[in-house]
């Protein structure tokens, strides 16, 4: 279901995307389990770790303005040209602390 | 669901305020992660090796390694022709056995010089034996000699009683008061007197003479006792002795533990468990003493070396622990402890300048920004599969500093 919401998502309504969310949240704790290195090979080119968080982050962001632009709270968002960029840092951070901390 | 406008002006600030307040704070607490817990991804696995170089030179005959293999303190790797090195110590050992041989030699030359210097005192106590002989002749003689003069003094005293008498007596004969006869026999008297006196002087002579040849021999007894010294000596002289042979004794004693050296390390033995790298010949190679044939590196300890820029020195200590994961297991978590920590590297040449000798090299650019230096950090790595451990392998390392908030 969620695979489907993901490709569907702006036909997904907002408690599909909560529960997207959700679902990522035992991914997120098994990858916290796994105690990976931070670095990650991707053929033979090993990326450091935050800079994947990095990705995700903007990522994360942006879904996160495709979420509030579905509740049409995106324009009251203020100063959003901070706001996007720190949501960004947030997530990454967050997703870094949480899983290589 | 359709929220209210109050909602929705509510909700975007709420988010917008907390978002930036998330930002700071989880950027707060990753830098304090950053600082606190010191992590490096250039860092690699590594070991101390040695090149293993045999001690002597010539043509390996065996190798009983190959290239990548795990071998055992004290296992053969390699042997080298021992012909030469056998035959050097047969001849070390004969050389030995026939400085032997001449010290046996030597003590029997020796033996009969002493036995010479003891024919020579014997000669010395002869040549005394017969001074004392010669001072005794000499006394004997100086008796004679008082012995004679007693008799001269005797005989001139008779002589001028017989020749007083006779002149006493022969004045009287004129006048008849004595008879022809008793002149005659007073005459004779001293005629035989004065015989005698000149016989008692002839053996005073005698005796004179006697004694002059008494000293000459005591002389000649002295002067041949002085010459027994003197070949006593001589003879003590002339003994060898067997100082400069026993001297050579520790030289080939020595010729036969190096001979014996150099037999000994012909076979090459693994120092410690370890792992063969580098080994490109086979047999027939002609091995040079102390030049690497291949490497051996020592699998008993493993180290990561992690390069820390040196602002995050301060927060490593030797004995903090550390993790470590290796690229080629991303998911194995390995531990580690800090050694030590890097006490030099080479200065930058475009900041320092080259070292060289003559005037400094020192660069006329400088850059406004400059990049830290960095030190490598010895981490000992506590457990894992340490045989399998790869010199060089890519690692990442966090060091364990003072825990942090989160």
């Amino acid at each position: 279901m969620n695979h489907a919401c993901f490709h569907n998502l702006r036909r997904c309504t907002r408690w599909q995307s909560l529960q997207y969310f959700l679902g990522m949240l035992p991914f997120a704790a098994c990858l916290a389990g796994c105690d990976h290195a931070p670095e990650f090979n991707i053929v033979g080119s090993y990326f450091p770790a935050w800079l994947l968080c990095m990705a995700a982050g903007t990522a994360l962001s942006g879904l996160s303005y495709l979420g509030l632009k579905r509740l049409g709270v995106d324009r009251e968002i203020v100063a959003s040209i901070v706001v996007y960029p720190s949501l960004a840092l947030f997530y990454a951070c967050a997703l870094w602390l949480l899983l290589f901390r | 669901m359709e929220l209210t406008a109050e909602t929705r002006r509510r909700l975007g600030r709420g988010i917008s305020a907390a978002a930036v307040l998330g930002a700071t704070i989880t950027g707060l607490f990753a830098l304090q992660q950053m600082v606190e817990n010191p992590r490096t991804d250039d860092a690699e696995v590594f070991a101390n090796f040695i090149g293993m170089a045999p001690v002597v030179s010539g043509p390996v005959m065996k190798i009983t390694v190959a290239d990548n293999q795990y071998v055992k303190q004290g296992q053969m790797m390699l042997d080298i022709d021992e012909r030469p090195y056998a035959y050097a110590l047969g001849q070390a050992r004969s050389e030995q056995a026939a400085l032997e041989g001449s010290i046996v030699d030597e003590q029997r030359r020796i033996a009969s010089e002493s036995s010479a210097v003891s024919v020579a005192d014997a000669g010395v106590r002869s040549a005394e034996a017969a001074l004392a002989h010669a001072q005794a002749v000499v006394a004997q003689a100086r008796a004679a000699v008082v012995g004679a003069q007693a008799s001269v003094d005797r005989a001139r005293a008779e002589r001028d009683y017989a020749v007083h008498n006779r002149d006493r007596l022969e004045p009287l004969l004129a006048k008849q008061f004595v008879t022809v006869d008793q002149v005659d026999r007073a005459r004779t008297v001293a005629a035989a007197r004065e015989q005698a006196l000149a016989e008692a002087r002839a053996q005073q002579t005698l005796a004179g003479a006697a004694l002059t040849s008494a000293l000459a021999a005591e002389a000649q007894a002295n002067a041949r006792l002085e010459q027994s010294h003197q070949q006593v000596q001589q003879a003590q002289h002339s003994v060898l002795t067997l100082e400069p042979l026993v001297a050579q004794r520790s030289g080939r004693l020595s010729a036969i533990q190096t001979a014996e050296y150099n037999l000994e390390n012909c076979r090459l033995y693994a120092p410690f468990d370890g792992r063969v790298t580098n080994l490109t010949i086979s047999e027939g190679a002609y091995a040079h003493a102390g030049q690497e044939i291949f490497t051996l590196i020592d699998t008993r300890t493993w180290w990561v070396l992690a390069n820390f820029r040196e602002t995050q020195l301060r927060h490593i200590q030797p004995g903090m622990k550390a993790d470590i994961y290796l690229m080629s297991h991303p998911n194995l978590h390995l531990h580690g402890v800090v050694d030590s920590t890097g006490f030099g590297v080479t200065p930058d040449a475009d900041l320092l300048g080259r070292l060289t000798k003559g005037l400094p090299d020192v660069q006329r650019t400088l850059n406004w920004v400059r990049l830290a230096s960095r030190y490598p950090v010895r981490i000992r790595i506590l457990d894992g599969p340490q045989q399998n451990f790869r010199l060089g392998e890519s690692a990442v390392v966090v060091i364990d500093g003072h825990p942090g908030l989160l």
